[in-house]
């Protein structure tokens, strides 16, 4: 039997066996495990689930062939299959049940989160697809390199890259643990275990074909999960959605308040700003992202598989509307999902399976529940894909520059990378177990808003943008990021034990991004070195090739 | 490069290349502004200007002017990005292909 065959039926058993030994069950139920509660459907869908995307991997690792087929699918993924792929990376378990729960319990505000990520997408695809893919062919950082040719850039960008990477994974490994072993009961080691033992098959051996795939029938799973809740929901209103927001408004504890701004973000236009500005513009600096423009054949397709996901994801964002504002209609009083003491049985993470259990019963909730840690999967697996070739392209090549850059010897450091990110994912999320993960993904976000959305702007669109200034200006912008997290409620006050924030607001972006942008302007003005001049001089024919795509496929040698 | 006139300078002052980017530039550039523009107006509702948001379109009605501002974001957004899709590859991408015809196989970049 071929090894690659074998290790894929190996990863399925071992996914299987510990699925089946750790019976799914009600989150309510957990504390009293009883065989009765075992969720078949839930059983079901998942063990389906591993068995078409692993048998995808399997196909998947026949056709890569080098980096190219690895990192981005030889450039042969559809339009519309991208499109797909881009709206199940947002459409994750976050997105789902982060932004319902947070809508259940503070009303409107919360919404925004999902805003500024509708909002983003237009302006990525306007702004940035169609120059991205004409300038680079791996990573982000081959587009910033690609006039700022200096060492430095190369390292700060890698660097900055796989900051956003890894601690978006953190966020996305301990969420997934908890959230494994609140769902179905298993250990939170056995749930980052199997998280990152699928996630590894995924990527070492199916690369980016097989992360697609992933993507493709996981965001279908939850989109027509979400839109079956959605239905059912409303049938009980006589789809009025009016009624139900009104009875929504009419039990909730804030009355009339729970539909109007201000419970969440308590009318602060500075929170309303730094939040909105991280949502739309971190989004185009998240690598995993941003790799996935490189997947489709040319520019235009890059476009039009923006425009395919901005659609998915807008149908996706009215669901979670919907599921937000009627989960108080639908399951506030419900002792089967609130405590004796008011509070959400599980935690507020648990509202969107709370309700699908209180509309469609179990069968719906071991069907979302299934979808929920394929969600978790297909994230990761992409992360993890973006952390790899930011180690094997953008970094190793920097310090072994005579690496093969072809064939087998270069396709084994990338599967090497992938499993390396692997393993320190499943480290770092045992260690971060206790954390708030809050602190991580703010981190990841406000880097990749105010590091790699300025310079990934200013390198394409202005020609006094040098090698001194971004390295100068981007590692200013990287310390002030830390310092301000640092001194923000999640780290000063929630790690560090101090009673008051320095820093009062949840993200840094609004005085990061700017900081960003002048300080790497300003530094660049600066910068009069003969490399300066020369790389303002490159800024023509960088222009010519991102506006037309000219010598596009010569990119192979950049 | 075999014609020594055609560099990237020479290039991107072409009358043809320079259609091409004004024709991006000016539907790029208003799409962006007004789509940050209607986002920032979102973010002022959230915040200082929560006595409009509160208000509603009939004196019983549930939902709030909050809540329809955020699907007409919503449904704006989907607007621009197949509005822009659909312009781009009825304009934009025959004006570059007009650009590419008189172009050579390989360019020097120097």
């Amino acid at each position: 039997m071929p090894l690659k065959l074998l290790i894929v039926l190996r990863c399925m058993a071992f996914s299987g066996i510990i699925f089946l030994i750790n019976a799914p069950r009600p989150a309510h139920a957990q504390t009293t495990p009883d065989p009765s509660d075992l969720n078949i459907t839930a059983i079901v869908t998942f063990l389906a689930f591993v068995f078409l995307t692993l048998v995808i991997t399997w196909f998947a690792a026949k056709r890569i062939k080098d980096r190219k087929s690895f990192y981005v699918a030889g450039g042969g993924i559809s339009a519309w299959q991208n499109g797909m792929a881009i709206a199940g990376d947002f459409m994750s378990a976050a997105t789902l049940l982060g932004i319902t729960g947070l809508m259940y319990l503070h009303g409107y505000d919360p919404y925004i989160l999902s805003l500024g990520v509708v909002v983003s997408w237009p302006i990525m695809m306007m702004l940035i697809a169609e120059r991205f893919r004409n300038l680079g062919r791996f990573t982000l950082v081959d587009v910033i390199t690609y006039r700022l040719q200096d060492r430095s850039v190369r390292i700060l960008s890698a660097i900055a890259s796989l900051f956003v990477v890894i601690f978006y994974l953190i966020g996305q490994m301990v969420g997934a643990g908890k959230l494994i072993e609140l769902l179905f009961g298993i250990d939170y080691l056995f749930a980052v275990s199997l998280v990152t033992a699928l996630m590894m098959c995924y990527v070492i051996f199916g690369g980016m074909i097989a992360t697609t795939w992933v993507q493709i029938i996981k965001a279908g799973l939850l989109l027509s999960g979400g839109i079956l809740i959605v239905i059912l929901m409303l049938a009980q209103f006589d789809f009025d959605f009016s009624a139900m927001l009104a009875k929504s408004a009419e039990i909730s504890p804030h009355k009339g308040a729970y539909l109007q701004p201000g419970l969440w973000l308590k009318n602060d236009l500075f929170q309303a700003i730094t939040v909105g500005l991280t949502m739309c513009f971190g989004i185009m600096g998240l690598p995993h992202i941003l790799m996935r423009f490189f997947t489709v054949k040319d520019a235009s397709a890059a476009r039009n598989s923006v425009s395919i996901a901005a659609v998915i994801m807008a149908i996706f964002y009215i669901v979670i509307l919907i599921l937000g504002f009627g989960a108080v209609a639908i399951i506030w009083g419900d002792p089967r999902f609130i405590d004796e003491s008011g509070t959400v049985v599980g935690n507020s993470n648990m509202i969107a399976l709370h309700v699908a259990q209180a509309v469609g019963g179990n069968i719906l909730l071991g069907y979302m529940s299934a979808v929920t840690f394929a969600t978790i999967l297909a994230v990761v697996a992409g992360l993890t894909l973006a952390g790899s070739a930011a180690i094997s392209h953008d970094l190793y090549s920097i310090f072994r520059p005579k690496a093969p850059k072809e064939g087998s010897g270069s396709l084994l450091t990338t599967r090497i990378a992938a499993g390396g990110i692997g393993i320190i994912a499943l480290i770092l999320g045992v260690l971060f177990e206790t954390q708030n993960i809050a602190v991580v993904t703010a981190i990841a976000l406000a880097i990749a808003a105010s590091i790699n959305f300025p310079i990934l702007i200013l390198s394409m669109y202005w020609q006094g943008t040098t090698s001194k200034g971004y390295v100068y200006g981007g590692s200013i912008t990287l310390a002030v990021c830390f310092v301000l997290i640092v001194l923000s409620d999640s780290v000063w006050v929630k790690i560090l034990g101090f009673e008051t924030a320095l820093f009062p607001y949840i993200y840094p972006t609004f005085i990061t991004l700017p900081l960003g942008f002048i300080s790497i302007i300003l530094f660049s003005i600066l910068d009069k070195s003969a490399t300066a001049k020369k790389e303002k001089a490159a800024f023509a024919a960088q222009y010519f090739r991102a506006e037309t795509g000219y010598g596009v496929e010569e990119t192979a040698s950049h | 490069m075999s014609d020594p006139d055609l560099t990237p300078q020479s290039l991107i002052l072409s009358p043809a290349f320079i259609r091409l980017t004004r024709q991006r530039r000016i539907i790029v550039y208003l799409l962006t502004s007004l789509l940050l523009l209607v986002f920032l107006g979102n973010l002022l509702l959230l915040s200082i200007w929560s006595d409009i948001a509160i208000l509603k379109i009939q004196p019983d009605a549930v939902l709030n002017l909050a809540i329809y501002y955020s699907v007409f974001l919503l449904i704006l957004s989907v607007i621009c990005a197949v509005f822009y899709t659909w312009y781009a590859n009825r304009k934009i991408d025959p004006l570059r292909t007009d650009v590419l015809s008189t172009l050579p196989i390989k360019l020097d970049e120097s």
